[in-house]
């Protein structure tokens, strides 16, 4: 697995608004469509990878959310 | 059916528009148009490849071409050309004279081809074209490099070449020092040939930190965060940096804050957020079973609970992984992408002081959010507000209170969370509230005969010695739980005086114990309202039995006020601690605002706690307001008897929904304000 190239998967994912709604609807063509060629292993652990969860439903997973900060009163 | 191809003269023309053409005179125009041929391509059909020798150069006269950079296996998306536009002249100015892009057209296009030989010919002329050609030449690889090895390359190609026509280049010999450490950071560097190092210098001692080279970045946390630089950068290799000014960069990304905030994002996925020194960590377990982190920072008593997955995020800031790094690692962790997550679960410990990283000084948060001093400051209606805020909402804030509440505890406190004393305790619940219901009728006609004014004033100690004695009763259930009471005070919420002991420590605990502190202050009311029930048994005086009558009353009173789930009150903490939410009312605000804002009625299924919380709590402070207008107005009008015109009741009871209103606004905006801020977030906002 290239570092580099999954760098560039994320940098283009937070930056780029289409980009991001592709790779949770279809991640492998939009990967492809954004000019990434992938050899074999990268794109079985794209496959291994869960794409498809918007924000609200990764963070609803969990109870209480991801993060919360609590009990700071009077500041 | 398509539009005639352009004469002769029309090639003129097409050559004229383009600047690179534009300087050359009419007569070499015409003859450089000549030797131009028309050239049509279909959609995807390959104009130019890379690699291949180039043997013309081509202008766009009609449709649009895409044009792709290999970056390794990646093919790397530059840019679309229109009408008017130039490519293929690189490999003709190049040495190998080999094609740098493969060039694609996106739908049927026409091209005007211009042979090697003649633009050769053209390039001897006067007229300055040669000029034109290298600086197109270097604006097309600044371009381009940044593309492919910048940390802008995700940018938009407008964006791209402004950037590019923004830097600078900076040539340096082995050994030279490019960027100082302690020097101020107005600057960022983007090698673009050779090779650097990175060192620090503490005390003596001088350490390489990294090695780097092309398409590595440096100094652009100084240009966002305003910090002095923490390391100098020295040449290991002769070579050449492109060098990008603060003002100039801001003064970029302000024309498109849409796209600076990209740019910002792009340059904070490199920070290396790191945990700030003196938290400690705690675990406990939630109703549904799941484990949740709570983080105490020992100094400020701030908490920050995370999940399993913000936990494991928590464990990497170490200083040297960077945002992206983390990111990465939590996907291959984890098998889910979610780098927006990781951005903003890092921005919300970094806002809540959990987390070191250097933050984006004000002025550039004002000029890409557009706050602050575009706006000419504050307005007068905001220092208005600001000042009934501060008359209307205040709190005073009287210490720790941890060792006295502790030594009351260990001196007797403690009884009372015993089953012997929770007995007792109920016992003068009932007996006690069973005299004042028996004894209402007598003291209520002992008020009406009227009282002297020295009885009626020894209510308002006694009501505000049972505050103090109702927050007593929250410490005394901190002590009981082994856990801190991290301050106490008193406040101001609109008319209303309170006092207050600050419980945070009890998020180590699990939800009952929570409850059990929760419920004990209204506790010490029912107590305190039972023993005045109890006194009114065995007192004769019926000044006195109406006194303690009239303060019963009151503790039940106060005690149903705090059952209210609407502002920060024991009923608001009681559900938000039942339901096991923190942050209730922020939350809710936030669902609320979001199935406002989107119109998707799905969001109330998905959340319907906080969609009714929400609802609940604005109809109940708007019909409050209406209740109190209702309820005043008779009442002053019969207090005011003829004494006073009927327009002054009105106005009377006017003001005090208005009050109401007022304070109630006043105590909800904060929380309205933050979901306001957070249902509007555009993904990533966090970073």
């Amino acid at each position: 697995m290239r570092e580099q190239i999954v760098k560039e998967i994320v940098d283009r994912y937070v930056s780029d608004e289409t980009f991001r709604a592709g790779v949770r609807a279809d991640p492998e063509r939009a990967i492809r469509n954004a000019g990434f060629k992938l050899d074999d292993e990268e794109r079985a652990l794209l496959k291994s990878v869960d794409f498809s969860q918007t924000d609200e439903q990764l963070s609803a997973r969990m109870s209480a959310g991801w993060s919360d900060p609590i009990g700071t009163p009077w500041d | 059916m398509s539009a005639p191809l352009p004469s002769a003269v029309d090639r003129t023309g097409v050559l004229a528009s383009h600047p690179a053409f534009a300087t050359l005179s009419r007569p070499v125009l015409e003859s450089l148009a000549g030797h131009f041929a028309e050239e049509r391509y279909g959609p995807g059909e390959v104009i130019v490849r890379e690699g291949d020798a180039g043997d013309r150069l081509f202008l766009v006269a009609s449709g649009s071409v895409d044009v792709h950079s290999a970056d390794g296996r990646r093919s790397v998306f530059m840019r679309s050309l229109g009408p008017g536009e130039l490519f293929g002249e690189m490999a003709l100015l190049e040495p190998d004279g080999r094609r740098n892009a493969t060039v694609t057209a996106s739908g049927p296009v026409r091209v005007l081809s211009l042979p090697k030989a003649a633009f050769a010919e053209a390039l001897q002329a006067e007229g300055g074209l040669r000029e034109s050609v290298l600086r197109l030449r270097e604006a097309i690889l600044r371009f381009r490099f940044l593309r492919l090895a910048s940390p802008f390359g995700a940018l938009e190609p407008a964006m791209l070449e402004a950037l590019a026509a923004r830097m600078t280049r900076s040539d340096f010999k082995a050994g030279e020092t490019l960027i100082r450490q302690g020097d101020a950071g107005d600057f960022a560097l983007l090698i673009a040939e050779g090779e650097v190092e990175v060192v620090r210098r503490d005390g003596a001692e001088e350490r390489r930190l990294a090695t780097l080279g092309v398409g590595a970045m440096l100094g652009e946390a100084a240009i966002l965060t305003g910090a002095l630089r923490n390391a100098s950068l020295r040449a290991l290799t002769d070579g050449h940096a492109f060098r990008i000014d603060r003002d100039a960069l801001l003064e970029l990304f302000e024309r498109d804050r849409r796209i600076g905030l990209q740019a910002i994002q792009l340059l904070r996925l490199r920070e290396r957020p790191r945990q700030a020194p003196n938290v400690e960590a705690h675990e406990r377990r939630t109703v549904e079973g799941d484990t949740l982190h709570i983080l105490k920072r020992k100094d400020t008593g701030a908490f920050f609970q995370l999940s399993e997955s913000g936990w494991r995020i928590w464990q990497s800031l170490d200083g040297e992984a960077t945002l992206r790094e983390i990111a990465i690692a939590h996907m291959l962790a984890t098998r889910t992408f979610a780098p927006q997550l990781v951005a903003d679960t890092v921005a919300a410990l970094t806002a809540a002081g959990f987390v070191e990283v250097q933050s984006v000084t004000r002025d550039v948060a004002e000029r890409l959010g557009g706050r602050g001093g575009g706006r000419g400051g504050d307005s007068a209606l905001r220092r208005i507000g600001a000042v009934l805020r501060r008359l209307f909402v205040w709190h005073w804030d009287l210490g720790s209170g941890d060792r006295l509440i502790g030594s009351l505890y260990d001196r007797g406190g403690h009884l009372a969370y015993r089953a012997a004393g929770l007995a007792v305790l109920a016992a003068i619940v009932l007996c006690g509230t069973a005299a004042v219901v028996v004894t209402g009728p007598e003291a209520r006609a002992a008020m009406e005969r009227g009282w002297s004014e020295g009885w009626l004033w020894l209510v308002v100690p006694l009501v505000y010695a049972s505050v103090a004695l109702h927050e007593l009763g929250h410490g005394l259930s901190v002590k009981h739980y082994r856990r801190e009471v991290l301050g106490a005070g008193l406040g101001c919420q609109g008319p209303v005086l309170f006092a207050y002991v600050n419980t945070s420590d009890m998020w180590l605990e699990g939800r009952l114990p929570r409850l059990v502190v929760d419920a004990s202050g209204m506790v010490v009311n029912m107590v305190l309202a039972g023993l005045a029930g109890l006194a009114l048994l065995i007192v004769d005086d019926p000044e006195a039995a109406a006194v303690l009558w009239l303060f019963a009353v009151v503790s039940w009173q106060v005690v149903l006020v705090n059952l209210n789930p609407v502002f920060d009150l024991d009923g608001y903490y009681l559900l938000s601690d039942w339901l096991d939410r923190p942050n209730l009312r922020t939350k809710s605000f936030r669902r609320f605002l979001e199935l406002v804002r989107s119109g998707e009625l799905g969001i109330a299924r998905r959340h319907p706690v906080e969609i009714a919380y929400s609802v609940l709590s604005l109809v109940y402070v708007s019909a409050m307001g209406v209740v109190l207008y209702f309820l005043y107005r008779p009442l002053l009008a019969s207090w005011l008897g003829d004494a006073g015109p009927a327009l002054l009741a009105e106005l009377g009871a006017l003001a005090i929904a208005l009050l109401w209103y007022a304070s109630s606004s006043a105590f909800l905006s904060r929380s309205l304000k933050l979901a306001w801020r957070e249902s509007g977030r555009q993904p990533a906002a966090g970073l």
